[in-house]
């Protein structure tokens, strides 16, 4: 095996060639490697970057749900309001209407935590209040007409 | 005399035996007792030092925040949730101020081991006018440290290292308990290791790091866990130093946080638990070696 002796060149001063010793014959990548830090170190990055993988190739944004009677068959032509909630007051208001089988979707929302219920007339589905663990991520819901007064 | 009197009987034997084992089973039962009380009080303790940290996960778990406020308080988790904790990481730039940490942190105890090593392995020295040293030193321990606050910002400002990392960890890189630690490992190894170090040509650097360090894994896993939970949770002096908001470390943040977001106690309280983790993560990775010692010093006393 071939050494290479930097003593040949420059004049090293001892403490320098003595720490360098140390480093090599001290550490060997088992003890670098193999240690409780450094796997503790890598779980962590291995599960956030799985997570931010995670969360990029799933982050459409879309919200989509149905809106059903109390005996679970859709309502059509009904308004589903969505109400973007932050962590004071609310910042955003939606709305969409369902289609022929009572489906109704948001696409790119943005939101983190909002609540959603649906209107038709003088009625008015309970509301939901819920949070993602992301933004962007793809939620559905179902609301259901319940025949509650509108608020 | 009757040969009964004489030589013990089987049933003498049997009675003695008896006796005996009554005698030392009302001592274990007594000791077991004693330790069924210890027990009791230790656990007792523990818990009512566990409690405000529970209480913390508790609120930071519960969503919505509102449920805090109504109905009777309970001690039992009814649907922990950890949006409070995806909250913080959206409300604020959580990572800027992470790494800002942990680049203080590391600064800090980097810096600690190795300057608190040197002035350890100094003091086992024996040199004229060492008593006088550490007679200041241990007085220098009697004086607060809000009271270097000013003169620390004089230094820092002719050191031109106001608003950067290298000035928040500098004043922490060097500790006197700290030092201690290390000179009282140092002064545990004998001097013939040390003289056969230096009979082998070692210089006095490799001295100090290739051959106490070695020895003295216990007081550098003190040094570590000290320096790193005080720089860790650094509030006077970063926010003395730092002017630039984007800088301030982990307790800075949450402090501004909770002024920003008053009344959020729930999403507080997450972010407090974010501040801690890592600090409780070190500790249990260095957890053996910090107990260790502790017990060679109980040994060494």
């Amino acid at each position: 095996m071939v050494r290479i002796n930097p003593n040949k060149w420059i004049r090293i001063p001892p403490t320098i060639r003595q720490f360098w010793i140390l480093a090599r014959d001290g550490l060997s990548w088992q003890t670098v490697l193999l240690n409780r830090f450094t796997i503790t170190l890598v779980l962590i990055v291995v599960i956030t970057a799985g997570a931010q993988a995670y969360i990029t190739t799933h982050d459409s944004g879309t919200i989509t749900g149905q809106v059903v009677d109390e005996s679970g068959d859709p309502v059509t032509n009904v308004t589903v309001v969505l109400v973007e909630m932050g962590l004071k007051n609310q910042v955003n208001r939606q709305t969409q209407t369902t289609d022929s089988t009572g489906h109704f979707s948001f696409p790119d929302t943005n939101a983190l935590e909002f609540r959603i219920y649906a209107q038709n007339g003088e009625l008015q589905s309970d509301v939901q209040r819920i949070h993602l663990y992301y933004r962007g991520q793809p939620y559905q819901v179902t609301l259901v007409l319940n025949g509650s007064e509108r608020n | 005399m009757s040969e009964r009197n004489e030589f013990a009987t089987s049933d003498d034997v049997r009675r003695t035996i008896e006796r005996v084992y009554t005698v030392l089973s009302n001592v274990l039962t007594y000791n077991r007792l004693v330790q069924g009380v210890y027990f009791l009080i230790a656990l007792s303790v523990t818990l009512l030092f566990f409690f405000p940290f529970y209480w913390l996960l508790k609120i930071a778990l519960t969503w919505p925040t509102q449920t805090i406020y109504g109905g009777t308080p309970s001690l039992a988790f009814p649907d922990p949730q950890l949006f409070n904790f995806v909250r913080v990481f959206y409300t604020i730039d959580f990572l800027q101020f992470f790494l800002n940490s942990v680049i203080i942190t590391v600064l800090a105890v980097g810096g600690t081991v190795i300057i608190n090593s040197l002035a350890g392995y100094a003091l086992r020295l024996d040199f004229y006018g060492k008593r006088a040293i550490m007679l200041f030193l241990v007085g220098a321990l009697f004086v607060p440290t809000f009271v270097a606050i000013l003169p620390l910002y004089l230094l820092s400002l002719k050191l031109g290292l106001l608003n950067t990392y290298l000035g928040v960890a500098l004043p922490m890189m060097a500790g006197i308990v700290g030092t201690f630690i290390f000179k009282n490992s140092f002064e545990a190894v004998p001097d013939s290791t040390l003289e056969s170090a230096r009979l082998d040509g070692a210089s006095e650097l490799y001295i100090v790091f290739g051959v106490l360090w070695p020895l003295s894994k216990p007081a550098i896993a003190t040094n570590v866990i000290l320096t790193f939970i005080s720089a860790w949770n650094a509030y006077l002096w970063p926010l003395v130093i730092l002017t630039d908001r984007e800088m301030y470390p982990l307790p800075l943040a949450l402090a501004t946080f909770t002024n920003r977001f008053q009344g959020n106690f729930a999403v507080a309280y997450a972010f407090a638990i974010l501040v801690l983790v890592p600090a409780i993560l070190v500790f249990i990775l260095l957890q053996r070696q910090f107990i260790g010692s502790f017990v060679y010093s109980t040994l060494k006393q």
